[in-house]
Order: structure tokens, then sequence, then C-alpha cells
């Protein structure tokens, strides 16, 4: 009955952490987001440094992702509440990915979600995507990105399973086999082991340097050793550990136990960084004691940990303390404690550490503990009986772990799926999403899976196993790789296990892909929550929950040789994971690792059994190459500032990701004021969206599909303009009675009004900076691939010497020459827009012209600007009052103006010329205009007499 | 003299026109010079009857207010604008109110609308009449006479041609009216073509829409450009021209009507069959005109645009500037294609002017003919169906 009660909690705490965490995460994703967007739109987008920022962002996004993914995991499915299902958000992938946005706005809500689309092959990706219009340059950067996410979660899963199998293979003691066992034992850990012990070799593989690293780090610290260790124990060792799990659910807190199995955990340093439950020490113990084991993983997590420094660990703490406040709040009994346990590791993501006690890594055993009930003896003795490192970490948490595994012995290995329409096996009811298990098959809603019948096949296959492993530990192992791979909640013991059997059972790939394992032990150390729930952990420093468990500090022969292997693979997995490989970009090497945040369940005071303590260990991790420290530092401090406020405002960070996401604003948040202005897209008017703002209404008197996606296709293009000279997009209602562009207000007035004022003084000097301005601002939109279609003074603004150009790209979706004003067979011609036209545009125009299907370019811009560039000296339009079909003739075959009239001098009507040639490769670029202008003499004298005298009828071609 | 006598509520007219046009109003001088203006003019006793009594319905209207106006209809679109039938309730009378929405400064729309008083002066039988033209809510309106026959380019529409003898009385009509302009105002009409010439049941042909507020065209938010158009190539080159433009556009508006589309690019032989193939036969003036033309019995039931695609609006006007002659319709009788081709000669000053096109053997003709131009309007019109020129008298 308590056992059911805590679950019930249990799994209501762990979706409240999983939340939470996701929305912590998600605040990082939008201020990542937002400043890799800043930085791509940045004109120095070729400078290294840009780029390397550009990359960094992009991998610290990849693991927010995943981070993400890896909490939503924890939540058993039929948890998962809507909000919960909200992460991660696919638009803000398609942001990452660039996407544009017509492509995305195709998709109805839902329709695709990130999930979906990463256990989709490439081809199916493809295919997907062209539904929408993606091009395939934009299928191939998605399935890019993609692939580096999955390969994110398959290092995490590497990670795991290493875990598991070295629990399931080896065996034994350490505090891995313990989660595992506790998880795992339900179901999962056969099959895991198997793939896990594949994995560890990977990681095994991966660097022999990392494993030095970790060495020192361990002599250092053994917290930081002690995480990945338990990465590796948990792939290893499912099987042996579970009583020690058990015992940790048991014994909830015992520091001491934890300090016997890995290090001290209440040790000052430990209990600041990484204070496991799994006490350093203990893991050592471990795997010293189970050579098989443990070690491997404890190399690995070696890697993971070299980057530990002061830095993590301080944050941790903050982290920490505030995670112990909370702590202390949760009540004590282990079965709360379970909850915060659970929270805990949802947050690790990788880490399903349930219980406080564990450190993160260890809490994870420790919430694998709690799941299985073999652990539940909980004696921390006991733990240490069974694999003295295991039982250490166990202690704490094993009654609910226990409890899990006795309530469904098998579990089934659920993946979230998408499809046209399926029926639920349980409700019998249609479902469009739901899940699958990957072992029966069985489907259903997620909110039925409680009502799901056991998955048979994991009866069949594991039942023989678990019931022998879930008592040696063994089994527990495994289970507790599953959980963390798996996206089930940590928290609910049922979901654990059916996490873990789907990770074990299957490929630890496919759970990699579901979640996102591992390696961002730092997201682990983001709930803070969890963390305080934990205890005392201790010194553990022990492994960054989700991914090493428990590996012993010290890394025995054979986890190093483990790790060889592993860092061959495991170093291009590091490398991937990190950036986004877009297929025209070089994917820039060395990634740093993500920072690895560990929970450490720390026990203020070893009485309080039921008030364990996390402590929050930020575990950088860092590939072998040097130099990663650095970001996985700034990723650090980023997660500690994000996972801060998190605690402060939980609940706000929604609402931020509101407003960066995909730039659309909810019409209803606009405040429109009065109008300022009518253009021919629209009115124009004043407004106010966190502050002052122009709102565009456009006007789409047709229901034109063409138009709206042109319309959203421009918004697109709009998202990424930052320069000083060209207005500030700031989103824009795409749903389609309301559509609207929101930029900032432009002050100033519009330079067609200024230069039609007669107070105004245009020297050469002034109208030469405006010009300059202007050209900057074109050239910058031209760099960035955005045509204006529309330059004319009416969409200049000029203030006090600042000079802002807007409504760029708008033209084509401005229904001018049709939309509700078009006659049969008669072309509608906006007064003054025809002396702007470049002559091959307007030899184009016919009646059944359709803006979009003028040949605007580059040059027909600078024709544009050579228009204003002559109003700025003339102060007027050329061609004024002239009938549209005059001015058509004569810009249409070649004329020019009659200059000598506007008295300009050589040097202007020079450029003017330029800019007005008749053929568009003989116009000069903006970049050229420059230089242009700034070879114009700067003494404010009248210039050398009208050099050019046009007739109006001259014809110049 | 009794017309003259007539002038009498002429003279009250203005002072009325004087309230509607922002209190500018004709002064009694001016009403003398009116009168003084009606006697110059050729008017045959019918269309003096009609214009006094126009003049003194005018008398009635008093100034123009929104308010009055009862919608009845629309008519159409036009340049910048929409027309409307209305009812002007407080007289009774039924106008052609057209509204152009112009968001401007009240100086500049006080400027249109003085523009637009000239139009009190512009009393001839070939010009539609002017009630008054006033400010409101954003748009000006110009209140016309109600030309029960519409324009000629809605005529043109239905009956797809338009027959010689209807032709002339128009040629006439327009150049007279041109006339007109030129000579008793001094101004050109810069816009001739079908649609600004309105018929009615009464056999009268007037112009309409001609340029008299430069400050209303530059003020006008768009302008419209279609496959058609009637500018002269001397304007569209941007050189001086004067009102021999006016016969260019009238030249290309009345060949048009002739074959029944747009000129250029012009019908090549095989469309000319078309056109004046099957169709023209029951015509006299068409057999006559054109017979290899008229190969067998080709029915020429398509003459609207060839199936060509259609031009670009520059490719339009560049042929109009460059290619040599338009076209002198070669399938129409002798007077009527020199009228034609005389209008048409790209040389302004080369090309006919108003003087010798009155005096052409054309206009000659066209004036003692007898054309139930009101049956055929009617019969057009009323009958709603396109092609079917029902117009009876030969020439």
């Amino acid at each position: 009955m308590n056992e059911e009660m805590t679950k019930s909690e249990e799994q209501h705490l762990s979706l409240q952490k999983a939340l939470q965490q996701c929305e912590l995460v998600q605040n990082m994703i939008d201020i990542s987001i937002s400043s890799l967007e800043g930085l791509r739109t940045k004109c120095a987008t070729s400078n290294d440094l840009t780029q390397k920022e550009i990359r960094t962002l992009e991998g610290k996004l990849v693991k927010y992702f995943s981070r993400q993914l890896s909490c939503k995991c924890k939540v058993a499915l039929e948890e998962r509440s809507a909000e919960l299902e909200d992460f991660p958000r696919l638009g803000h992938w398609f942001r990452i990915v660039n996407l544009r946005k017509e492509v995305t706005e195709e998709m109805s809500p839902g329709e695709v979600t990130l999930e979906g689309l990463l256990e989709m092959s490439e081809e199916q990706v493809c295919e997907l995507l062209q539904k929408f219009g993606a091009n395939e340059e934009e299928c191939a950067r998605l399935n890019a990105s993609l692939s580096c996410l999955r390969k994110a979660h398959q290092l995490e899963q590497l990670e795991e399973d290493k875990l598991h199998s070295n629990g399931g293979s080896q065996t034994k003691q350490d505090w891995s086999i313990q989660w595992p066992t506790s998880e795992s034992g339900k179901e999962n850990t056969p099959v895991c082991q198997p793939e896990a012990s594949q994995w560890i070799r990977f990681q095994l593989a991966q660097s022999p340097k990392v494993q030095s690293k970790y060495n020192q780090h361990m002599c250092h610290s053994p917290q930081a050793l002690a995480p990945p260790l338990y990465a590796d124990r948990l792939t290893v060792d499912s099987p042996g550990f579970p009583p020690l799990d058990t015992g940790h659910r048991s014994l909830p807190p015992s520091p001491r136990q934890r300090h016997f199995g890995h290090t001290p955990p209440r040790t000052p340093l430990v209990v600041n960084t990484m204070t496991p439950p799994g006490t350093p020490p203990m893991r050592r113990r471990n795997k010293v004691k189970a050579p098989g084991t443990p070690p491997p993983p404890s190399r690995k997590l070696i890697h993971l940990l070299p980057g530990f420094t002061a830095l993590h660990r301080s944050k941790s703490h903050e982290f920490q303390l505030g995670n112990r406040l909370e702590d202390t709040q949760t009540p004590k009994a282990k079965k709360k404690t379970k909850p915060l346990n659970l929270k805990i590791h949802s947050s690790v993501g990788s880490c399903e550490n349930l219980p406080t006690q564990r450190s993160p890594l260890h809490t994870e055993r420790s919430l694998r503990s709690f799941f299985f009930p073999s652990f539940i003896p909980s004696t921390p003795p006991v733990h240490a009986e069974t694999p003295s490192a295991n039982t250490l970490s166990v202690p704490r948490w094993s009654p609910q772990i226990p409890r899990r595994d006795l309530g469904n012995s098998i579990k089934h290995r659920f993946s979230t799926k998408y499809w046209m329409s399926q029926t639920c096996i349980v409700c019998g009811k249609g479902m469009l999403f739901g899940l699958k298990c990957k072992n029966c098959k069985l489907k259903c809603h997620n909110k039925c899976t409680k009502e799901a019948p056991p998955c048979h096949l994991l009866i069949i296959q594991r039942g023989g196993r678990e019931s022998l492993k879930d008592h040696q530990g063994t089994t527990q192992v495994a289970r507790l790789v599953r959980t963390e791979s798996v996206p089930c909640d940590i928290n609910n013991p049922l979901r654990y296990t059916d996490l873990h059997i789907s990770q074990t059972l299957p490929k630890t790939n496919k759970i990699n892909k579901d979640h996102i394992p591992v390696p961002y032990q730092p997201d682990s150390s983001s709930n803070p929550s969890s963390t305080t729930s934990s205890t005392p952990s201790s010194p553990a420093p022990p492994l960054p929950s989700s991914a090493t468990p428990p590996s012993p500090l010290h890394p025995s022969p054979q986890s190093a040789r483990q790790q060889k292997q592993f860092n061959l693979t495991a170093s291009s997995y590091f490398k991937f994971k990190q950036q986004f490989i877009f297929p025209d970009v070089a994917p820039e090497v060395p990634p740093s690792r993500a920072p690895q945040v560990i929970l450490h369940p720390v026990l203020s005071e070893p009485g309080n059994e039921g008030n364990p303590l996390l402590q929050i260990e930020v575990e950088p991790t860092s590939d072998n190459e040097e130099g990663n420290d650095e970001d996985s530092g700034d990723e650090f401090e980023e997660m500690n500032l994000s996972l801060l406020s998190a605690r402060n405002f939980p609940r706000k960070a929604s609402q931020t990701s509101i407003f960066l996401q995909e730039w659309d604003i909810p019409f209803e948040q606009l405040e429109i004021g009065e109008m300022i202005g009518k253009g021919r897209f629209g009115k124009v008017f004043h407004g106010r969206w966190h502050g002052e703002v122009a709102i565009r209404l456009i006007d789409i008197e047709r229901d034109n599909e063409d138009q709206l996606k042109a319309f959203k296709r421009e918004v697109m293009a709009y998202r990424n303009t930052r320069h000083e000279n060209v207005v500030l997009f700031m989103g824009a209602c795409m749903s389609p009675p309301h559509l609207a562009i929101i930029t900032s207000l432009c002050k100033g007035r519009t330079l067609y009004s200024v230069v039609r004022d007669a107070k105004v003084v245009l020297d050469v000097n002034k109208t030469r900076q405006i010009a300059q301005e202007m050209v900057k601002g074109m050239g910058y939109l031209h760099a960035k691939g955005i045509l204006h279609k529309d330059m004319k003074s009416k969409n200049v603004f000029y203030d006090n010497g600042k000079v802002v150009i807007t409504d760029f790209g708008l033209f084509t979706i401005s229904g001018v020459l049709q939309a509700g004003s078009r006659r049969e067979d008669k072309l509608r011609i906006p007064n003054g827009w025809l002396c702007h036209l470049a002559p091959e545009i307007i030899q184009q125009l016919s009646p059944d012209t359709e803006e979009d299907k003028l040949p605007f370019s580059k040059q027909s811009d600078v024709f544009a600007f050579g228009t204003i560039w002559y109003e700025l000296h003339a102060r007027e339009w050329p061609y004024k009052s002239q009938p549209a079909e005059v001015i058509i003739w004569q810009i249409g075959s070649g004329m020019k103006p009659n200059l000598a009239q506007t008295g300009m001098g050589k040097e202007i009507s020079d450029i003017l010329l330029l800019c007005w040639a008749f053929k568009q490769e003989e116009r000069p670029s903006f970049s050229k205009l420059v230089d242009l202008l700034e070879k114009l003499p700067k003494r404010n004298r009248r210039l050398s007499h009208p050099g050019h005298f046009w007739k109006s009828a001259e014809y110049v071609k | 003299m009794q017309k003259r006598r007539k002038p009498e509520p002429i003279q009250l007219n203005p002072i009325p026109d004087g309230n509607t046009i922002n209190g500018t109003g004709a002064t009694e001088t001016n009403l003398e010079a009116l009168q003084k203006k009606l006697e110059e003019l050729e008017l045959d006793e019918q269309q003096r009857k009609r214009l006094e009594a126009f003049l003194t319905q005018k008398q009635k209207v008093g100034e123009l207010k929104d308010d009055d106006f009862e919608k009845i209809c629309e008519l159409g679109a036009g340049n910048g604008g929409v027309v409307f039938k209305v009812s002007h309730r407080p007289s009774g009378l039924i106008m052609a109110r057209k509204l152009i929405h112009l968001e401007i400064k009240p100086a500049i729309r006080n400027q249109i609308i003085r523009e637009l008083q000239v139009l009190h002066e512009c009393n001839s039988p070939y010009i539609v009449g002017f009630y008054g033209a006033f400010y409101s809510d954003g748009e000006i309106s110009i209140c016309m006479e109600h030309m029960d026959g519409g324009s000629l380019d809605q005529s043109l529409k239905k009956a797809g041609k338009i027959p010689e003898q209807i032709l002339g009385k128009v040629s006439i009509a327009v150049i007279k009216g041109l006339s007109y302009l030129r000579e008793k105002h001094k101004i050109m009409h810069r816009d001739v073509k079908p649609s600004n010439i309105l018929v009615n049941s009464r056999c009268e042909i007037k112009l309409c829409d001609f340029g008299v507020s430069g400050q209303l065209i530059d003020s006008m938010a768009n302008s419209f450009v279609g496959t058609r158009s009637y500018m002269s190539p001397e304007r569209l080159q941007g050189t001086h021209y004067s009102v021999q433009s006016d016969i260019w556009s009238m030249g290309l508006s009345l060949v048009e009507m002739a074959i029944g589309r747009f000129p250029i690019p012009p019908p090549d032989a095989k469309e000319l069959e078309q056109i004046f193939g099957f169709p023209m036969e029951g015509e006299a003036a068409a057999s006559e005109s054109s017979p290899k033309s008229r190969p067998p019995g080709r029915p020429g039931s398509s003459y609207g645009p060839d199936s060509r695609p259609p031009m670009a609006i520059f490719e339009l006007l560049d042929y109009i500037v460059n290619e040599v002659n338009v076209m002198p319709p070669s399938g129409v009788k002798m007077h009527y294609t020199c009228f034609f081709s005389y209008s048409l000669i790209k040389n302004p000053a080369e090309r006919a002017d108003l003087k010798q096109l009155i005096v052409h053997p054309f206009i000659k003709q066209s004036e003692v003919a007898q054309v139930d131009f009101a049956g055929w309007l009617c019969s057009t019109i009323g009958l709603n169906q396109p092609g079917t020129p029902t117009h009876g008298t030969a020439m």
C-alpha cells in the first residue's frame, strides 16, 4: 500500500520534476537559439570565432534537447502531461536546423514530433519533410542534425549500456549493478547487458587520455571518478546489483554507507560537487572487488569527469543548496525520497537517479534500487554485502524500487509513436500518438499503459533472469541501465521498469534515440528539487548519475581496456554530439563533452534518512582534447544560471519560450494603437508588444494559399536580420485572418517626407551619409540573400542621421498588383512605384504580372537605390506626374529623366547613372557603392556642374 | 435666341454652382460669359434645348452634400474611382457620382476641387454635363450627368464590333468635343478612349474624364495600365505633345471599336478574315471594303483578342513608338480607313488635326447619314447579346 502511494506520489513528483527540468532546459534552449540565430545572422559569420561560437551553441542545443528527451523519458508515458509532451519542441529544433518557416508552418501542431523524427530513417525524414515543402538541403540539414542528436543519445545509451553490460557481464558489485538491478531487474537487464557490453567496448576505446584524466581526478576527488564508473557499471552489470539498490532504498541515505562504497559522501568536497550517495570509496571498492564489472564504466565516467573543476562544484553547490532546501521540505519517507530521487533523475536526464541519497550518479542506482523491490531490504549493510559498492549506494533507496519490481515483473518497452491511425489496445479508442512496446508490439495511449497487460515477451525472455538477478543485482543493473536510457520516468518504478525493459531489450540504440542518454549529467543536476531530495549522499563523487553510475573510482584493468575501445568510437561520438553536421559545413571537430552535472544526494544529517539532500555536481565532460574544458565550463555556468532561475521561477520559463517560439506572435498579444502609415501591404500601426513596436497588418484579400506561403517565406527570411540600418524584425502573426509583421518602431520620419521638406537642407555631405547608411543596410540584406524588392524613400526611415530600411521583401506578398484592386486585364500601379523599377523588371510588367514573378535581383535593388539617390538631390521622384505608360516605356527602353533640371553635380549623376545602368551587370553592387560614395568629394561645395544632360527623349542603352 | 434666353436659368445656375463648389462660385459675369459661349457653339435646336434643360435642372441642385445622395447602383469603376448611379434627393435628379478615394491634405483636396470647377464651364453637347464636385469623408465626389447608355467600351464588349455608321457618329462627337475643349477651354482631353466616351438613348455621345485637374491625377494612389494603351507615340517618348495626341487616341479607339479588339498588335490577315469575314458580311460596309478579308464563309466567331499571349505592357508601348504604322485597317471602307490612317500617323505633325478631320469625307458622310443610334444602342445593351450589331441603317 505504501508502495502504491509512493508510486503515485513519485509519479506526480517525477512528472513535475521532469516538467521543471524540461522548462529549465527550455530556457536554455530559448536563450541558446536566440543567440545562435543572432550569431548566424551576423555579417561575420565567416569569422572563425563566430563559427566556433555557433558550433558550440549547436552542441549545447543538442545536449539540451537530449536532456529534455531524457527528462521526458523519466516520466512514464502515461503520466506525461500535455505540458511535458510539449518538450522537446520540434519547432525549436527546426530553428536550429534553420528550416524555412513555410516548411515548419506546413506542419500542423503535433503532426510531427522530434522523437518521431529521430526514429525515422533519413529517407523517411526526407519524404516527410518534402511533403511540407522542404527542399533537399533542408532535409539534409535536418537529417544531419537528427543524426547528431541521435548520436548524442547513443552516447548516453552507450554509457548507460556500458553500465548495464558491465553489470550484466561482470555482474557485480558496483552501484551500477545496484541501479540497474533495481530498475533493470524487472525486465531489461538481460537484453541490455549484451548490448551494453558492446557499448562498453566503445567506451573503453574512447580515450586513454581520458582515463588518465579521470584517474587524476579520481585521485583528487573520488567523486569525479565515480560518475564514470557509474556509467560503465550501469551498462555492465545490471544483474548483480539489485540488492545494493534495495539496500539504498532501505537505507536511504546513510552517508556512511555511501562513504563506504565510494567515498565518504559527506566529505565537504564530495558533498559539494559530487557527493552522491554512493560514496566514491564504495564504488572504488566495488570496482576493485568486482574486477570485471565496474571499472570500465568508471573509466568512461572518468572521461566525462575529467573536466571537473572547482567551478563545477561550486555551481553544483549552489544548486545543491537550493535543492537541499527543497529536499528538506520533501518528506522523509523513503517513498517520498524516492520521488525526489526521481526528480533528480529526470533532471539529470540520463540519470534517473531517484534517490536523493545517491550522488547524481549514484542516484540513478539508488533509483533503480528503489524500483527494485529486492533492494528494498535497504539496509545499507545488506548492500554492502551484495556488491559492496552497490550496497553502499543502494541502501537509501531500495524500498521503492523493490516495490516496482514486484509490481511489474515485466515491463513494456515503450516508445512513443505517431500513427496516422491506430487503436489503443487498452481502451480501444483511436489514437494518433501513443506508445508501442518494442517487445510485444502492444500499442496504447500513454495514459493507458497502466492498464495495459504485462509484456509477455519480456516475461518470457527475461523472467528467469530477473528473478535471479533481482536478487543478485545483476538484473538490477540492467534495469538501471534501462531506466537511464529509457524515457520513462524514473520516478515511477513501473515506468522505470518499462523503460528499462525497453532499453535493455532491443537495442540501446533505439532507446538512445528516445532518450538522450547520459552524457549530460549536467542535466541531471538541473533538477534541483530532485537533488535535494536525495540525500546526503556522499562523496560518491561519483558518477553522474545517469552517465555512469558507479563505476568505482579505480579503473580496473578491464575498465581501462574498455575505455580504450570506447575512446575510438566514443571520441567520434563526442564530436558529433555537440555539433550538427550540416551538409555544407564540415563538422568541426572536437566538441568538448557536455558538462555533466551530478546530483549527489546528501544526507544533511545522518539521522534524517527521510530528508535526503541532493547535491548537484556539475561535471564537465571533456573530450580527450584540450580546450573542451572551457566550453564545458561555459555550459556549466549556463546550467547553473538556468537551474537557479528555474528554482526561483520554475514556471516562467515557459513564458520566455513562448516569446521566442517560432517568431509567431499570438495576435491577441498585440496592442494595436493608432495607424501610423498605410502602405501597399496594408496598414501600419503603432502598437505595443513588450514595448513599442510597429505592426504591419498584411492584407491578403484573397484566400490565397500561395500568398500565405509567400508571407511565411518572407517572415522566415526576416528572422535573421540584424543590422543597424535594417529594421528589427520581432515576430509575426501568422494565423491567417491575422497576418502581421511586428518590427521595432522606427523613429523619425520617412526619407520620403524628409526629402520633400523644404526646411531640410540636404547638402552633399548629408545625402552621401544617408546613402551610405542605406547602402550598408542593403549590402547586409543582400549578403543575407534578401532582396528588398521595394526600395524607396517611403521605406527608409531617417532620424537624426540614422537610417533604417524597412519593408524589405514584402513586395512579393503585397498583392499590390492584384489583390482586390485588380481590374480585369489591368495592372494596378501604385503611384511612384514605376520609377524605382529597373528596365528588366518594367519590361516584364503586364496585366498578368504577379509580384513574385518579376525578375527582382540585387541589381534591381541597386536601380531602386539609384532612384532614391536621385530623389535625395532632386527632392522628387523622377518622372513625377507622368502617366504610367510613359514611365514604363521610357525606363523600359533605357531613357533617363532629364538630369539637367536637377542641377546635380557630375559626381552625383555619375553614381546615379551607374545605378540606373540599363544593363544589370553594369550596375554596381552595394559594396561597390560604398566605395563610390566614399570617393565623393566631402566638402560641401557645389559639385562640378552637371556633366550629363539628358534630354528626356534621350535613349541610353 | 430662345436658347440664349434660356440662359437666364443659366444665370441662376452659377450661384448654386458656386455654392456647390467650395464657395468659388461663378459670378454673373461668368454667367454671361457662359451664355455667350453657348451662343458661340454651333448647336442645333435639339442640342440647345437639351443643354439649356440641363443647366436649368442644375440650378435646382444647390450645394451637393454626401447626405443628399441615394445610391442606386454601380455603373463601373473608372480610373482611380468607382462610379455610382445615384439619386440626388433634393432635386430628384439622377446623376452619376464618381467617388475617388484620396488620402490627402485639405489644401490639396481644395486645390482639386478648385481645379474641377472648370467643368462647370464645360457645357457642350459633346461633353458630359457636370453638376459639381465636393469632398466628403476621404473621397472626392464628382457628380455628372448620367448617361444611360454607358461607355462605348461597354457597348463594344456587348456588340463585339461597332458598325461603321455608329462609329461615324462617334467620330463626329469626339472631334467636336475635342474641338470644343481646345477652342473654348484650351485644354486637351489626354485620355480619349472608348471607356471615356459615353452614350445615351437620346443618341448623345459625350466625352468625359478629361484631365482637368493635374492635382487630382498626381494625387491618385494608383493608376491602371492594361493591355490597351491609347497614348500617342510622342507622348510616350516624353516629347512635347498636344491635341494631336488626342487625335491619335481617338483614331486608335475608333479602330478598336471597328475591329472589335485593340489594334495592337495588329491583326494579321487571318485574323482580319475572322473579324471581317463572317460577321461583317451582314453589313454593307464591311463587305464592300474588304473583299480580301472576306474569304469564304468562315464563321468569324472570335474576333476577340488573338490567341497570342498578351504582350507585356512595355512591348505594347514599344510597338506603338517604334513600329511603323499601327495599322490602317485594311478591311474597312475607303473613307473609313483613310480617316483612321490619317489619325494614326506617328508623326504628330503629319497627323491630321481636328480641323482636317472635321471636314474629312468620312465625317461629312457620317454627318448626313441617318443612323438609328438609339436603336442600335438599346438593342446592344438591352439585349445583352454580344456580337449582334443591329444597327439598321446603312450609310
